[in-house]
């Protein structure tokens, strides 16, 4: 990775969103955001890669935030950290539909930086394949 | 005794039940009137032996044959009106054949009797006392065997040998018929005795037999109820074990959940120090390890009252009572509340209240709970204040009092402040309040609240005389 990429993470727990946006701070651009319009506020003016949000938080909740930011910034990928086990069954399925990854609460950081990496990589490559979709759309044109 | 008569086919029951009573009744009957008549018939014996030695051989001096034969007459007749009757009430007690076989021989015993005293007219009386003893039977018929044996022996001795009947060897013609008047008169009022005792015996079984059927019934019932109850103790209790079992999985979610942040928190900043510690040369410089290591002290502190505070939740700890004064321990409570400034905490508690009896530790809990409460209750940036009261005590129930002025609490809270696990506060347990509540129970107590949306809230706890009682 030669560029930095960006990461923008969400929780309402203030002890728990610093100490994470410093555990991703060694590899990446880290934002921070304690709710859900705030984080959006943040993505009107910085282009997003990941997105890592906890899923319980006063007003609007995490996947609805997901789904909001998805709908602003096709490229993004999210993260959803929440402390209920449950999702963990349904975690395969959303991970194949490319909607978000899932991490449970209390977490390994390591665990972490892992799932923002992979997150990030298939940002990047979201957005190398729509660069050269376009590319070939331009070369179609001129054919 | 409705509840008998009322069943279909109790009517029957009845007549069956005391039929069978009437019967144990009437062989019991027979059994000891068997015993005591086979006594009579060995005492009759020895008697009749004595007689024959020392009366016959006057008694029928120069009128016939010498004192030997009335000897033998005693040992070996007597023998044998003894001994058969002994052997049937032996073998046979209680029945037909063996009253019957009894009444013979005994009217038998009259006759040998009367013959050995030389038909004295005075031994001619043992047949009404034989008679009558027969009677014990209530058993008319028994009577009439005996009237009939008696009546036949006096026929065919009174013809054949007067003297031994009657003492003389020409008796008057209507001595048979006199002796007969006398003994039918005697029947006839022993067979009326032995009809009323029948007919009582019958009443008495009648009456046992509803008597019994009651007291049946009514312990059916009481079998059936104490049944109910066992059924509905045993569901009870497992509908608390239940409810135990889905409140301690509740809790453990809840106390689970509320120790993910901090966990996730101190393991995000532990990771970061760890990387930090590696390139020693950075770590001067770089605020956030001071700032981690606070946060990272905040949030263990945070576990730790978690699991405190469940644990006094799950704790069952009896009460101990002891006179304790209220004042300096609302004070002492006071004392353990985080201050804040502007407002003010107020022990309004009279000096002279009378020494209630409390569990120290576990009320000045309840104290520093509700003052807390009541603190954080006032929003902040206002001023406020907390006012702790008490009145009665001794005699009278304690009435203590923790007011506040601060938000108070909204209706569709309210009801459930109590309940476990329930909190509108971002960093509570929700089971403050729920200690509070089992702990003044605990104390035979009360606790109650009253609130107004915007002008505050009072909390008010009622303590028992008992518990209050001046020491």
């Amino acid at each position: 990775m030669n560029e930095r990429l960006t990461v923008l993470v969400v929780d309402d727990e203030h002890p728990v969103l610093i100490t994470a946006a410093a555990v991703l701070s060694e590899d990446f651009r880290v934002l921070t955001a304690t709710n859900a319009a705030e984080a959006l506020r943040l993505m009107d003016r910085n282009t997003i890669d990941v997105m890592c949000t906890d899923f319980n938080m006063p007003g609007r909740n995490g996947i609805h935030l997901l789904r909001e930011a998805t709908a602003r910034q096709p490229h993004m990928s999210g993260v959803l950290v929440t402390g209920h086990a449950e999702y963990l069954e349904k975690r395969d399925k959303y991970e194949a539909q490319g909607l978000y990854y899932l991490l449970i609460k209390p977490y390994e950081p390591q665990r972490l930086i892992e799932i923002v990496q992979r997150a990030a990589e298939s940002a990047r490559l979201k957005r190398v394949m729509s660069s050269l979709t376009s590319e070939l759309g331009a070369w179609k044109r001129v054919m | 005794m409705s509840p008998v008569v009322a069943e279909p086919g109790a009517a029957e029951q009845l007549e069956e039940r005391a039929s069978r009573l009437f019967s144990q009744h009437q062989q019991e009957v027979w059994r000891r009137v068997d015993r005591l008549l086979a006594w009579l018939m060995a005492g009759q014996w020895l008697v009749a032996i004595a007689l024959a030695l020392l009366f016959s051989p006057y008694g029928w001096e120069g009128k016939a044959r010498g004192g030997e034969w009335h000897l033998h007459a005693a040992v070996f007749l007597g023998g044998a009106l003894s001994v058969i009757p002994i052997a049937l009430v032996w073998r046979r007690p209680g029945t037909l054949l063996t009253r019957h076989g009894v009444a013979v021989c005994q009217l038998l015993w009259s006759a040998l009797l009367i013959h050995l005293t030389g038909g004295r007219i005075e031994t001619h009386f043992h047949i009404l006392g034989s008679l009558t003893f027969l009677a014990f039977y209530r058993d008319w018929p028994v009577l009439l065997t005996a009237s009939g044996v008696a009546v036949v022996d006096h026929s065919l001795r009174g013809a054949l040998w007067p003297e031994s009947v009657y003492g003389t060897p020409s008796p008057e013609w209507w001595l048979l018929l006199e002796h007969t008047v006398w003994m039918g008169f005697l029947d006839g009022v022993l067979i009326l005795s032995c009809r009323d005792a029948v007919r009582e015996m019958r009443e008495m079984a009648r009456r046992r037999a509803v008597a019994e059927l009651a007291s049946e019934c009514e312990h059916q019932k009481t079998r059936a109820l104490d049944h109910a109850l066992t059924e509905l103790k045993s569901a009870q209790e497992h509908l608390i074990r239940v409810e135990k079992l889905a409140a301690v999985g509740q809790l453990a979610a809840s106390v689970g959940h509320e120790l993910r942040n901090p966990l996730a928190a101190v393991r995000n900043a532990h990771a970061y120090l760890s990387k930090r510690l590696a390139r020693p040369e950075e770590l001067a410089g770089d605020a956030r390890v001071p700032q981690f290591l606070a946060l990272m002290d905040r949030e263990l502190n945070s576990c730790a009252r978690i699991i405190s505070e469940l644990l006094d939740f799950a704790r069952e700890s009896p009460v101990s009572l002891q006179p304790c004064p209220l004042r300096p321990l609302v004070e002492e409570a006071m004392g353990m509340v985080p201050a804040r400034e502007a407002v003010r905490v107020l022990n309004q508690v009279p000096e002279e209240l009378p020494v209630p009896l409390l569990d120290r530790e576990q009320f000045r809990q309840v104290l520093i709970n509700l003052v807390q409460n009541a603190v954080e209750a006032i929003p902040a940036g206002r001023a406020g204040e907390v006012v702790v009261r008490a009145e009665g005590g001794g005699g009278e129930p304690l009435r203590v009092r923790v007011e506040d002025d601060g938000g108070g609490i909204p209706a569709n809270v309210l009801p459930r402040i109590f309940e476990p696990l329930f909190t509108t506060k971002k960093e509570g347990t929700g089971l403050g309040l729920a200690i509070v509540a089992t702990r003044v129970q605990r104390h035979g107590g009360t606790l109650q609240v009253k609130s107004e949306p915007g002008r505050g809230s009072e909390f008010l706890i009622q303590l028992p005389p008992a518990t209050a009682r001046a020491a």
